[in-house]
């Protein structure tokens, strides 16, 4: 079986893996990294999102080999050893924007990559069309949006600590 | 209300002849994305209820079951000059357009 070797959220891996085995299948199974879901299996949910060399990619659509040599971020590795939580993921906690929870880890990763690729900043209307490829049936999306908009000011450096939600 | 908005305009279930089902995946289903819905102010409108004695009731899912009724009702009421007094779920934009394009025809033929 060929081994695939790659940086998993910092640390190094090298991994035996089948010719056909997806990149979330070697997360979640080999490595037991399972904040990555699998939702749909077919590229339509985007609950899988990671990122490869820091894009946006869902993790169901690329095979674990293709991502020799890659650096690969999950859901685990956002928030700082000491436990402090990446700005978007505390956006989502603050802003409500998770029900169920089971979209949330793309729509955290997506997001990130959503508002790093917009330095200029997004408007609501803009994360919508951003947030295409990731589905949510709980939320109506309508505090996912928000919390992008609110962790977007804190990740550009616009300011240095999440503007509240109002109760 | 997303899912109710989803039903309404969006989703649907279709079966070929056969039985066989071939809105098998989200996107044939058309589950509604975040492109597809709006910022929706949420606010109360209190009624009491006058039939116990606490004046309250129970209730769930209230964006699913309200959001069809209410967007089905403005998309008849967009197209009663075009002769709709009713619409089947989904409202698909295809449907709606067949519809507006069914009434020119008919105009244009008078």
């Amino acid at each position: 079986m060929p081994k695939v070797s790659l940086t998993v959220n910092g640390k190094p891996v090298s991994v035996e893996v089948e010719n056909r085995t997806l990149l979330v299948e070697m997360l979640r199974e080999q490595l037991r990294l399972t904040g990555t879901h699998v939702g749909c299996d077919t590229s339509q949910c985007g609950a899988c999102v990671v990122h490869v060399n820091g894009a946006s990619v869902k993790s169901c659509t690329i095979l674990a080999v293709q991502c020799e040599g890659t650096e690969v971020l999950t859901i685990e590795g956002l928030a700082a050893p000491d436990g402090t939580l990446h700005p978007m993921q505390e956006a989502f906690r603050e802003y409500h924007a998770l029900q169920c929870g089971f979209c949330t880890p793309g729509m955290v990763m997506s997001a990130i990559d959503l508002v790093q690729r917009n330095p200029q900043g997004l408007s609501d209307r803009e994360i919508r069309e951003g947030l295409e490829g990731n589905l949510c049936r709980c939320t109506g999306y309508h505090n996912i949006v928000r919390a992008i908009a609110a962790a977007q000011v804190v990740m550009h450096g616009k300011a240095s600590e999440l503007p509240r939600a109002a109760e | 209300m997303a899912q109710g908005i989803g039903q309404a305009l969006l989703e649907t279930r279709v079966h070929d002849e056969a039985g066989q089902f071939l809105s098998g995946s989200m996107m044939d289903y058309t589950m509604p994305r975040a492109d597809d819905m709006l910022n929706i102010p949420v606010d109360n409108a209190v009624t009491m209820c006058t039939h116990n004695p606490l004046r309250v009731k129970g209730c769930g899912e209230v964006g699913a079951i309200r959001a069809p009724p209410a967007v089905i009702c403005a998309v008849v009421d967009a197209l009663h000059d075009y002769g709709a007094r009713h619409i089947d779920m989904p409202a698909t934009s295809q449907k709606i357009w067949r519809r507006i394009s069914a009434s020119r025809q008919h105009l244009a033929a008078e």
